[in-house]
């Protein structure tokens, strides 16, 4: 894991943030690196990571979120709780345990009968739903009991008075615009003399008048508030308090609704859904992932990783490292595509390049904006301007004198024997290996810096791509680009 | 320290693994199981377990009073772990008080500052240092070492578990043979 | 058919508070947040310290959490509500639109007067809003739902210097500062302080001898147990009452915004005072609020200033932290909410209306 993160060799998206390979999508379309940051989210599909079930948007919406068997732990705020039987004997009679299905039990003989019941418990921290008063229920799947909410008429009340003032103000402005504009009209209206007004069309078509009319305004609640105002609890003063028994603010907040300030108000809450998301190129509208529907699937419909696409660069090794003094450091390059690839490495783009670069990147985009459709001109999309890339240089790279080819990947050559390729390679390739190649390159750090600073050596690398054959037909062939990453490495800290 | 004598009392029906570390003078009560691999070293007086513990592997309990501590004065300090404690893969445990029906969950720690009644749960990874006493029925769990009263009683009965420790762990591990009851009798 | 647009509104609106320590979040027309989550953007906090890119990075961030994690909704093409104090610095709010418009590209954005929608929850239009949050307590009278503006008061008294009270007083005590995390002293405060009767303080203040409320033993992280006086338990929130020559303290700047209104306003806004914001929701903090202005009423500074007899509290139909949002959720079911900046209008004039701004090329034409 630590090698996979490994934050020594980053690459630089479209936008200009650094990130390592393994962070960034490769649009496929704009042939560009792409980054969680730069890229369009989407929900695609919501689901319960407690029990992986695929739950529509529309029932989720409905839901609140939650999921209806799920329940979080109200205590420890971190684990699902899981339902724990218990056997009971249940004893023949009339008497049967509170939610206890009667009829079921009295269709048996008269004998004690173990029934299965369920509770609610958390493996974490032991609490139980037990513990806030919740008794047992004969099934699993049960409506466990729910909190009201106490506020909720009231809320009500607040939400329908509000709505019926806009609404009348609505009618009034109408009414006024109507006015207004009959006086205006040069024709005559024939609705004045007819006495169809809005409010006989409307009476005609069923809406009573009076139903739209804001209903009386409900009493504001001005409570005399000399009584509203409890003093403080005598007992305070001298009641010793028990931590335990107060909940602590993650605890509230986990039910925003009633944060319970004792631990016996903790209810058992529904566990919230998470969602699966697509990532899309914002500027082609293609999906760089699109995730499998399935919540257990872990794979994607559509996953575009630059790491399948971008040559991956790796240090190897690197000499100690001493200001103005040149040091070996040794890259491996590895081809993860099907093609042969031919690298060349260059030197970064200077600043007014970089700039240069920026500015060209927005015209495409205006361009392409303007001829692709006209819907996006009514909702104008408006890209970010990429940044001028933050890291600085701090050693000097020799760059290698030509050229080089990488071999394609090929799965099966692992098993084959080394084969040394005839052609006789530049001197500063060490060694070729399938797919992989190793280049020993010479840094030289710069003179100003201190014991233990970073240096940091920079290049632009030129790759050439054959783009995958796509099912369109006009693409059926595999096309040839030259690509250019601009890679950052971190070749480690300067020693005495 | 000097070195120490080792006096191990096991009590009949007691399952002890003979690749336990035992050092010093311990006394398991019967019905108790140690695994293999677990440590009981009783440094600085002894040890008497309690019955149906059970001790699992990699556990350490050990009787040891800081220089520091106010219990240094004392001789012949004796840590008494009262029954069915069951102390997980892992868990360290110093405290020199420990009741009856505790758990030790894996990987916890427990030091010598910490006296523990009954019914306490002390969660996995929880690191538990502070001089306190942990009153009856006290969970303690997370990341944060969180604590909380278990209102309904920790129904930690594990007799199903020693039922089947103590028929699976004689076939495959060398145990310590049980001393003379008589004996066992006049020291309890 | 403007009329019924509204009753198939498809996609309720986003409804966000985002405040200083903590956010609230959820949709409109709900009677409570979905979630209260804590503010992940450390440049709010520190808002003149900070880049503006650094704001915008960590904004983008957290709106990201927000809606993939917590309400679960694309935001492209969505309409967001954010209610806000009126106080709040301009390069938040622009930050905040930019982020919405130009990354998440949703529909419109509303900022809702904070003060102002608070008093919706009441069905009310006149009372004197006091919002006690994490930064400073700020006090805006409304008046016939109007905020008087030039009224208005705020004082760096709230939660944070209750944080800071009781953090240099354990320190005092013996306890080391470095176990002393924000965190545990936030749980400290919420779980074991009150804010103590005026009769009591007073004597606390000339030095009587009181039996204190009684000690909490107070486990940190299993490493050690702090024991959190008595005294210490009823005077954290005395940071909120200074008592000294500068009349500075919470009932002073509740009296001033009183007497910064006109006269035949006064009388009615005491009597209709709601207190908001999450450090409101400590014990005993009416109680004293009402003592503190009963006494002020009838001192010597104000009495013959103030003809007022009485302060009168309202409670709101939600917890006090959510309150302001509670407004927010009322005021997005309504279509007032029309009136917002819409992501056409704000590629025209990337500009955010300030409350005092009067410009009207910049304020929205729509009707």
């Amino acid at each position: 894991m630590e090698y996979l993160l490994s934050k020594n060799v980053e690459y630089v998206c479209e936008c200009g943030l650094l990130k390592p390979l393994t962070n960034l999508y490769f649009c496929r379309h704009c042939l560009n690196l792409r980054c969680f940051f730069c890229c369009h989210h989407e929900v695609d599909s919501h689901f319960c990571r407690n029990c992986l079930e695929n739950i529509p948007s529309g029932e989720a919406k409905l839901r609140k979120n939650k999921c209806n068997t799920c329940f979080d732990c109200p205590s420890c705020t971190l684990s699902a709780l899981s339902a724990r039987a218990t056997t009971i004997q249940v004893p023949m009679t009339k008497e049967v345990k509170e939610g206890g299905e009667g009829s079921e039990i009295e269709a048996s003989s008269g004998k004690m009968v173990s029934k299965k019941m369920y509770y609610l418990a958390c493996l974490a921290c032991r609490f139980s739903s037990r513990d806030v008063g919740i008794s047992d229920q004969p099934s699993q799947n049960f409506f466990w009991p729910e909190q009201e909410y106490m506020h909720a008429i009231r809320f009500n009340t607040i939400l329908n008075h509000y709505y019926s003032v806009v609404l009348h103000d609505k009618q009034l402005k109408q009414e006024e615009r109507r006015r207004r504009s009959t006086k205006q009209s040069k024709f005559p209206n024939m609705t004045d003399r007819t006495g169809l007004n809005v409010s006989a069309i409307r009476r005609q078509m069923g809406f009573d008048k009076s139903a739209a009319k804001p209903k009386s305004k409900p009493t504001a609640i001005a409570p005399s508030i000399a009584e509203d105002v409890d003093d403080l609890p005598e007992e305070i003063f001298t009641q010793p308090i028990n931590l335990k028994n107060i909940t602590t603010i993650q605890q509230r907040f986990t039910q925003p609704a009633n944060q319970p300030e004792s631990v016996k108000h903790l209810y058992p809450q529904h566990k919230n859904l998470s969602i699966k998301r697509s990532i899309r190129c914002r500027h082609c509208e293609h999906n760089v992932i699109k995730p499998e529907y399935n919540p257990t699937s872990i794979k994607y419909r559509i996953q575009q990783f630059a790491s399948s696409h971008v040559p991956e660069v790796r240090i190897i090794k690197c000499d100690q490292l001493v200001p103005n003094k040149s040091a070996l450091i040794t890259l491996k390059i590895t081809n993860p595509t099907m093609n042969d690839m031919i690298i060349t490495i260059m030197d970064l783009p200077t600043e007014e390049e970089e700039k240069m670069m920026i500015e060209e990147m927005r015209k495409n985009f205006e361009k392409n904006l303007s001829v692709s459709n006209k819907s996006s001109l009514m909702r104008p999309s408006l890209i970010e301007d990429s940044r001028i890339v933050s890291c600085k240089i701090t050693a000097k790279l020799e760059l290698p004198d030509s050229s080089f080819v990488i071999n394609q990947r090929d799965d099966s050559a692992e098993f084959d024997d080394d084969v040394q390729s005839d052609k006789k390679d530049p001197k500063f390739i060490l060694w070729r290996k399938a797919n992989k190649i190793a280049i020993q390159l010479s840094i030289t750090p710069n003179g100003e810096l201190k014991v233990n600073d970073d240096v940091k050596i920079g290049f632009s690398m030129n790759f050439t791509y054959s783009s995958v054959p796509s099912s369109t037909p006009e693409k059926k062939e595999t096309q040839r680009y030259a690509l250019c990453a601009r890679i950052y490495i971190n070749a480690g800290k300067i020693v005495q | 320290m000097s070195k120490l004598e080792n006096k191990i009392k096991v009590m009949p029906k007691a399952v002890v693994c003979e690749d336990s570390t035992i050092k010093g003078d311990v006394t398991i009560c019967s019905g108790s199981v140690i695994h293999p691999s677990a440590q009981i070293i009783a440094e600085s007086g002894p040890i008497i377990i309690g019955e149906n513990c059970i001790i699992e592997e990699y556990a350490k309990i050990i009787h040891r009073i800081p220089p520091d501590h106010k219990l240094a004065q004392e001789k012949n300090h004796v840590l008494v772990i009262g029954a069915n404690n069951l102390f997980e893969v892992g868990s360290t445990v110093e405290a020199l008080k420990i009741g009856e029906k505790n758990i030790f969950e894996c990987k916890s720690y427990v030091s010598s500052n910490v006296t523990i009644s009954s019914g306490c749960v002390i969660g996995a990874g929880c690191h538990v240092v502070g001089e306190q006493h942990l009153p009856e029925n006290t969970v303690i769990f997370g990341k944060n070492c969180q604590q909380r009263e278990a209102l309904d009683k920790v129904s930690g009965s594990h007799m199903l578990q020693l039922d089947f420790l103590r028929k699976v762990l004689p076939n495959y591990h060398h145990l310590r043979k049980p001393c003379d009851i008589k004996k066992a009798a006049n020291l309890s | 058919m403007p009329l019924f647009e509204t009753v198939f509104q498809e996609k309720p609106t986003i409804v966000l508070e985002i405040g200083s320590a903590y956010s609230k979040i959820g949709f409109s027309a709900e009677a409570y947040p979905r979630f209260i989550i804590s503010t992940e953007i450390e440049s709010i906090k520190d808002v003149l310290k900070s880049k503006e890119k650094n704001i915008y990075d960590q904004t983008v961030d957290f709106f990201n959490k927000i809606f993939f994690n917590y309400l679960l909704v694309s935001p492209k093409d969505r309409k967001i509500s954010i209610v806000e104090s009126v106080l709040t610095p301009t390069i938040i709010r622009e930050c905040f639109a930019k982020v919405l418009f130009q990354h998440y590209e949703v529909a419109s954005v509303i900022f809702l007067p904070l003060h102002l929608v608070s008093i919706s929850t009441l069905a009310l239009d006149t009372a004197l809003v006091v919002d006690l949050g994490y930064k400073e307590a700020v006090v805006i009278p409304v008046y016939s739902g109007v905020q008087v503006i030039n009224a208005w008061q705020a004082q760096p008294l709230a939660a944070e210097a209750v944080h800071d009270e009781i953090k240099s007083n354990l320190i005092l005590n013996g306890v080391k500062e470095e176990i002393l995390s924000e965190r545990i002293i936030e749980d400290i405060k919420v779980r074991t302080c009150f804010v103590t009767k005026m009769s009591r303080a007073l004597s606390y203040r000339n030095n009587e001898q009181l039996q204190a409320a009684p000690d909490v033993e107070y486990p940190i992280e299993g490493s050690d147990v702090i024991k959190i006086p008595g005294l210490l338990r009823e005077m954290a929130f005395e940071a909120l009452f200074p008592e000294d020559n500068d009349f500075m303290g919470l009932p002073y700047i509740i009296i001033d915004a009183i007497l910064k209104c006109p006269v035949d306003a006064r009388k009615e806004l005491a009597e209709n005072i709601l207190l908001i914001g999450g450090t409101s929701s400590v014990l005993g903090i009416k109680v004293r609020l009402r003592d503190e202005l009963r006494k002020l009423l009838k001192s010597d500074i104000y009495k013959d200033r103030l003809y007022i007899d009485d302060v009168k509290f309202h409670s709101a139909p939600a917890k006090p932290n959510f309150t302001a949002w509670l407004g927010g959720s009322i005021y997005s079911h309504t279509d007032l909410i029309s009136n917002s900046i819409t992501r056409e209008s704000y590629f025209k004039h990337p500009r955010i209306p300030d409350w005092t701004t009067y410009d009207s090329s910049i304020t929205r034409s729509q009707g």
